[in-house]
């Protein structure tokens, strides 16, 4: 694999992984930041308790 | 016909959730302690003629009257408050066999819903031992339900509950338990009539809803589903007349119940064979709460705890270093040199498994926590520490939220749900993050490592750094909760009432499936969060590419390195230059990607060829720009110092925004932890120096 090959799949790389973090970041915006978070302690979503 | 909903209610540390755990095959959290469940959770079982059924376990309470937002979700779903579920058509109560009394209060409120009711007589193996006999046909006769035994934790009388589930023929109890006094009758019958005409609510409901307003009006105007005036108006009037009667309508209904209850209990247990004198749990409470071996016993444990982390997790540890390093070399060795190849190596390779290192720690961690919160001994903590806490104001019922942020703040930020006061739950969501969260092990054994690198120096020395990050922790926490209660959020500190456990064998496979489940959420983390930030951040530090740089040019140059730059004034003071400035900005995320980003940066040898080091040794090597030591014991220590304070948890602020319904209570912490952080360092920098380290 020549370096040209190697840079563009690097750069390939690098941007799934900032789409990752961005669609994460999104997404437990969204959903529940407790089980997205990956914190483990197994709760389910949040929800604003009742006044 | 559609599936049966089942509701599992009971006292706290009942065993709900043990026995919702048998039934459904899930693994929801248990413990014991109470407060363990703080929202409802739904499964699914199967009955015996297959037929499927749903059921929700319900956080525990003692009564229906309950106030605090966890409690106040069983009174909302058994009354069918809730819009996002269903009412049960069915109860199963749990009952702790060993109290029977109190916890019969709950089931003659359950009982008034109107349901079909199966009560469930768990820890029947405790009530045994204690000597208590107790008729179950006469309890079943009496409450006018089915009444089975069981033992959730070794899966006994699961069939049986299964079986009475499975019945076709459930109807709710013919006649009330109890009897309302004289005095309320007509006021009830009114108010009966009240709302089954306003609210078009059935017999049965419509009562125990009259009863639950009369008993505590406040808790069930709190649900947050209006109250019909027309009923409200009833409720006004009888509340008046007896005043000016200067009659306790409340203490009259709570004293009726007891009254059939304790004639309940006083038919249907024989109490001959319990022995007189101090029961085992007792004798061992005398040791473990005593004002002075109590403390003695709590710092034994912790030490053993820290004592172990270091000690046992010393071979497994090298097996995975020395995997991380053969694998980067084997990639290294197999492709061509180029950019991707470096990614693989410097990125991938390093960043994540700078970070699985701290694998068999972290499992030794939580191998203890279950093993204390299901011996009953987390209670006893909670006793000793209730001592501290309510010198600093903290509602007693803050210690379970703040136990719980140990392993992690967001569990204990939800667990404030048991807090009643809005003030006090706030204090405690405050200075929940202060706690030593399981993200800070790595952090602190890394820093520990490069602090005392010798293997002469004794392990203790190790031990007493990692129990002084946390008690620097705690202390921070007490510190600022009694700053928040005499400043932004006054209030007097209710009592705790904290009912002791007792001391139950831990089941292994229960603490083994616990171990499992943060391993995979730990493993989970490094490949997806930790994985992604390494890889943005190699990229971070490798481009713009500089012609003809060494590698420290490079870095220097690269985004990362004039990001670090830009920040480095302001950390400078600390004593940290700008590459450890990236990882305190990259750890933002999670506190332990500043290990990952450490072994991102760091990893960048002269000599590409070189093989990968271990990640204490490449710190080691690090020096500033005049060939100076970098991570020198006077720096390692205040960067542990600044991973006590700073809020360096982005899940954590998500969830505090969310707890408290704003964004002010988050941007606070993050800007009180965070101020803190850095004058704690600036301190503990000055001082050093003056004492002669550097």
């Amino acid at each position: 694999m020549d370096q040209s090959t190697q840079t563009l799949l690097a750069l390939a790389v690098v941007g799934a992984a900032l789409g990752y973090l961005l669609w994460r970041w999104l997404g437990r915006r969204r959903g529940s930041a407790c089980d997205e978070g990956g914190c483990g302690c197994g709760k389910g979503a949040l929800k604003k308790p009742r006044k | 016909m559609a599936e049966p909903v089942f509701a599992f209610v009971g006292n706290p540390n009942c065993g709900k959730s043990t026995l919702f755990n048998a039934l459904t095959g899930l693994r929801q959290k248990v413990g014991n302690y109470p407060g363990v469940t703080v929202e409802k959770k739904i499964g699914e079982c199967f009955s015996q003629h297959g037929r499927r059924m749903q059921i929700i376990d319900l956080p525990g309470a003692y009564s229906l009257a309950a106030r605090s937002p966890d409690e106040a979700v069983m009174r909302d779903v058994l009354l069918g408050r809730r819009a996002d579920t269903p009412r049960p058509d069915r109860v199963v109560c749990i009952v702790d066999a060993t109290n029977l009394e109190r916890n019969l209060y709950l089931v003659s409120q359950i009982l008034d819903l109107g349901l079909p009711v199966i009560v469930v007589l768990n820890m029947m193996d405790l009530a045994v031992a204690h000597g208590l006999r107790i008729d179950v046909d006469a309890l079943a006769r009496r409450l006018g339900v089915p009444v089975v035994t069981c033992q959730a934790n070794a899966g006994v009388g699961l069939t049986e509950l299964r079986v009475a589930m499975s019945r076709s023929d459930l109807t709710p109890p013919a006649a009330p338990l109890w009897t309302t006094p004289a005095d309320i009758v007509p006021a009830l019958e009114a108010l009966v009539a009240a709302i089954a005409r306003e609210e078009r609510s059935e017999a049965a409901p419509a009562r125990a809803e009259a009863l639950l307003l009369l008993s505590d009006r406040a808790a069930v105007e709190s649900s947050g589903v209006p109250v019909a005036p027309a009923v409200l108006s009833v409720v006004d009037r009888w509340e008046g007349h007896w005043r000016a009667a200067d009659f306790d309508w409340r203490g009259a209904l709570v004293a009726a119940r007891y009254e059939a209850v304790g004639a309940i209990v006083r038919e249907v247990v024989d109490t001959a064979q319990v022995e007189d004198g101090p029961s085992l749990s007792d004798r061992v409470d005398a040791v473990v709460v005593h004002p002075v071996w109590g403390w003695v016993t709590l710092v034994a444990v912790m030490a053993t705890m820290f004592l172990s982390i270091f000690t046992l997790a010393e071979y497994p540890m090298g097996w995975i270093d020395g995997g991380v390093s053969w694998l980067a070399d084997t990639v290294r060795g197999a492709m061509a040199p180029g950019d991707l190849r470096e990614l693989l190596t410097d990125g991938v390779i390093a960043g994540v498994g700078g970070i699985l290192v701290f694998l068999p720690q972290i499992l030794i961690l939580f191998f203890f926590i279950g093993l204390l919160e299901q011996t009953g001994y987390m209670a006893r903590a909670a006793f000793m520490m209730d001592r501290l806490m309510s010198r600093v104001g903290l509602d007693g019922k803050s210690f379970i939220p703040l136990l719980s942020s140990y392993a992690c703040a967001i569990p204990g930020i939800m667990a404030t749900r048991t807090i009643e006061s809005r003030k006090d739950r706030l204090v405690t969501i405050l200075v929940a993050p202060l706690m030593t969260c399981s993200a800070r092990l790595p952090v602190y054994l890394l820093l520990i490592a490069a602090i005392v690198p010798e293997e002469r120096v004794p392990v203790l020395t190790k031990v007493g750094l990692m129990f002084a990050m946390f008690a620097l922790g705690t202390g921070g926490a007490f510190l600022f909760a009694w700053l928040f209660k005499r400043t932004l959020l006054r209030g007097e500190a209710p009592m705790m009432i904290l009912e002791l456990p007792p001391y139950r064998l831990p089941s292994l496979l229960s603490v083994a499936l616990h171990m499992g489940e943060r391993a995979f959420m730990f493993l989970r983390k490094a490949g997806t969060v930790i994985l992604a930030i390494s890889i943005v951040l190699w990229a971070l530090t490798t481009f713009p590419r500089q012609p003809d740089a060494t590698a420290a040019e490079q870095i220097a140059q690269s985004y990362a390195g004039r990001i670090g730059h830009a920040i480095e004034p302001v950390i400078r003071p600390l004593g940290f230059d700008w590459q450890i400035g990236v990882g305190l900005i990259t750890s933002f995320a999670a506190r332990e990607v500043f290990v990952s980003s450490m072994a991102v940066i760091f990893n960048v040898d002269e000599n590409e060829e070189d093989s990968t080091v271990p990640l204490r040794q490449a710190l080691l090597a690090a020096r500033w720009p005049d060939g100076r030591e970098l991570f020198t014991p006077l720096v390692c220590f205040t960067l542990m110092v600044f991973y006590v304070f700073a809020m360096q948890c982005v899940s954590t602020i998500v969830v505090v925004r969310r707890e408290t319904g704003s964004w002010r209570w988050p941007l606070l912490q993050i800007g009180y932890m965070t101020t803190t952080a850095w004058v704690a360092c600036f301190a503990v920098r000055n001082i050093g120096l003056a004492l002669g380290f550097h």
